[in-house]
């Protein structure tokens, strides 16, 4: 397995004050993997640990398979986002962009003035191009930030919040994108977020943090299936046939829990859901309609952050 | 090379981003008004040793320029842009050393035409000795102060820069109200006083320079709140 980011009992102190509690978790190449918890949980911590911005107190944390603050070479291969832009306000956009592409050794004229305009076009910044960050809004400072994270074809990318600031247009447009790297260019992401629908809907792995533990760690798929209780809700023909079947389903040894409300039935139950549709075929029960709801993301996240408190 | 090509990049942006600034501005017309003042009170009563007006007055206009300009590192700081800066493969040294130059260059070049102008209003001959000290001494002691003064930006807390900028603002003004006694005493500027200076500029430079090169970027990252 190639792991391209990977975090082994990463332990960091402040003042004397443990923020991160032996940390471990791998990333693998071309994954989208998201890094959620409240504020405080670590993960900015944690970026800056892998970016070689805070020394770890003891641990190792490697991308492309080395720590990164003395290794200016592996630094040419990732592209980061962080809390501030890192944008200069009495640069236009081009000049910023112009300035980091010669950094990263972008010879070729010609060359980094197609690769700068590609990204602007890609951001929707083209027509702002000669404008001065300054009289940028933090929307646009945070596309610009996106395009400049993205002009040394990065293998990895380190994002910390990505898309605060973004309207919902925008914010689509860095989703899809980031879809695309992943999936198109097999780029390692590695993003914080608060949103939670929208890890759900890009990322392919998530971790869930707090107070500088792992609480979680797994596919979305995964996590929602663990953490989802075994429910199924039933709908009847109408209200009688349901408390009908509501007296026989009380009486189960599988169902844990039962409620009725008018028409329907939610059941909870300590084994697969086979044997229940099972008895209900057997007791002729005149269903319209079975569900089994999935939980969110969302939920999940709370339920673990609530258990974690 | 690949040093020295990161270097150029941060030189050019700096100078680029000075061009830009308002400050730059403000700092020229205060120097104006500074030499202006000094023409019609100080050089007006005193017997002006021109000498003595360029070795004292001259690194003073440097260094106040040198002064406003190094805001520069606070900003970058402030504004967490460094953070970005430095997972690019920038390594604090070159950022250090790219930002010194850079602003150590127009604070030399508006030092060297404020004082050559002032010599060609006061009808002197501008000897060699007095060449040399322009061209060596000043910009490096233009070059140590800023770099000195960005280490420490480096190292403070947010209000500890802000205490030691009141400091660096007092000593200025108390050193320019010492220079007016020193300013009729000839023959300061002699080959061995420059020979002298440049040692210590240098070395003062050497040391600075192996101080970024050894700090630790964790404390520059968490003193900026």
């Amino acid at each position: 397995m190639e792991w391209v980011i990977e975090v082994k009992n990463l332990v960091k102190d402040f003042n004397g004050k443990r923020v991160l509690h032996g940390i471990t978790f791998q990333v693998v190449k071309g994954d989208l993997f998201g890094y959620l918890g409240p504020n405080g949980a670590g993960k900015t911590t944690t970026i800056k640990i892998l970016l070689g911005l805070l020394k770890p107190t003891s641990g190792k944390a490697l991308v492309l398979g080395e720590p990164l603050a003395k290794n200016s070479k592996i630094r040419s291969r990732i592209g980061v986002i962080l809390e501030s832009d890192g944008l200069f306000a009495r640069f236009t956009a081009f000049e910023n962009l112009d300035f980091y592409a010669k950094i990263y050794g972008l010879k070729n004229n010609a060359e980094r003035k197609r690769r700068i305009m590609k990204l602007l076009e890609l951001v929707n910044l083209y027509e702002y191009r000669n404008v001065k960050v300054g009289h940028f809004s933090r929307g646009m400072k945070r596309r610009l930030a996106f395009a400049r994270a993205l002009i040394n074809n990065p293998r990895v990318l380190l994002l910390d919040e990505p898309t605060s600031g973004l309207d919902p247009e925008a914010r689509n447009l860095v989703r899809n994108l980031l879809t695309k790297l992943s999936k198109e260019e097999k780029i390692t992401i590695f993003l914080t977020s608060h949103d939670l629908n929208e890890i759900q809907k890009i990322c392919s792995r998530v971790a869930i943090l707090m107070n500088g533990k792992i609480l979680a760690i797994d596919t979305i798929d995964n996590l929602i299936k663990n953490f989802s209780e075994p429910l199924v809700e039933i709908s009847f023909i109408d209200e009688n046939e349901s408390q009908r079947v509501y007296e026989y389903l009380k009486n189960l040894t599988y169902v844990i829990d039962c409620k009725r409300y008018g028409e329907k039935i939610s059941v909870i139950l300590n084994k697969d859901q086979s044997k229940l549709l099972q008895d209900l075929l057997e007791i002729n029960a005149r269903i319209r309609e079975i569900t089994k709801p999935r939980k969110t993301l969302e939920e999940v996240y709370l339920e673990l952050v609530r258990r974690g408190c | 090379m690949k040093k020295v090509i990161i270097v150029s990049i941060i030189v050019k942006k700096e100078l680029r981003d000075i061009l830009r600034d308002k400050s730059l501005l403000s700092s020229g017309l205060s120097i104006l008004f500074f030499l202006a003042l000094l023409n019609l009170t100080i050089f007006k009563h005193l017997p002006l040793s021109i000498d003595a007006f360029v070795f004292y007055i001259a690194p003073i206009i440097g260094v106040m320029l040198g002064f406003n300009l190094s805001n520069s590192f606070v900003r970058e700081k402030r504004e967490r842009i460094i953070e970005t800066l430095l997972c690019t493969p920038i390594n604090l040294p070159e950022l250090w050393l790219g930002k010194v130059l850079g602003l150590s260059i127009p604070s030399w070049i508006l030092t060297a035409i404020s004082t050559i102008s002032i010599l060609i209003l006061k009808k002197t001959v501008i000897t060699s000795i007095i060449i040399v000290y322009i061209l060596t001494v000043i910009p490096l002691a233009i070059i140590s102060f800023i770099g000195l003064l960005g280490y420490l930006q480096y190292v403070l807390g947010m209000r500890q820069i802000q205490f030691l900028n009141y400091i660096v603002f007092f000593l200025i003004f108390t050193i320019l109200f010492i220079i007016p006694k020193k300013l009729s005493t000839n023959n300061i500027i002699s080959w061995n006083i420059i020979e002298c200076m440049l040692t210590i500029l240098l070395i003062t430079i050497g040391l600075t320079f192996y101080l970024v090169k050894h700090l630790n970027i964790e404390k520059l990252i968490t003193t900026v709140g």
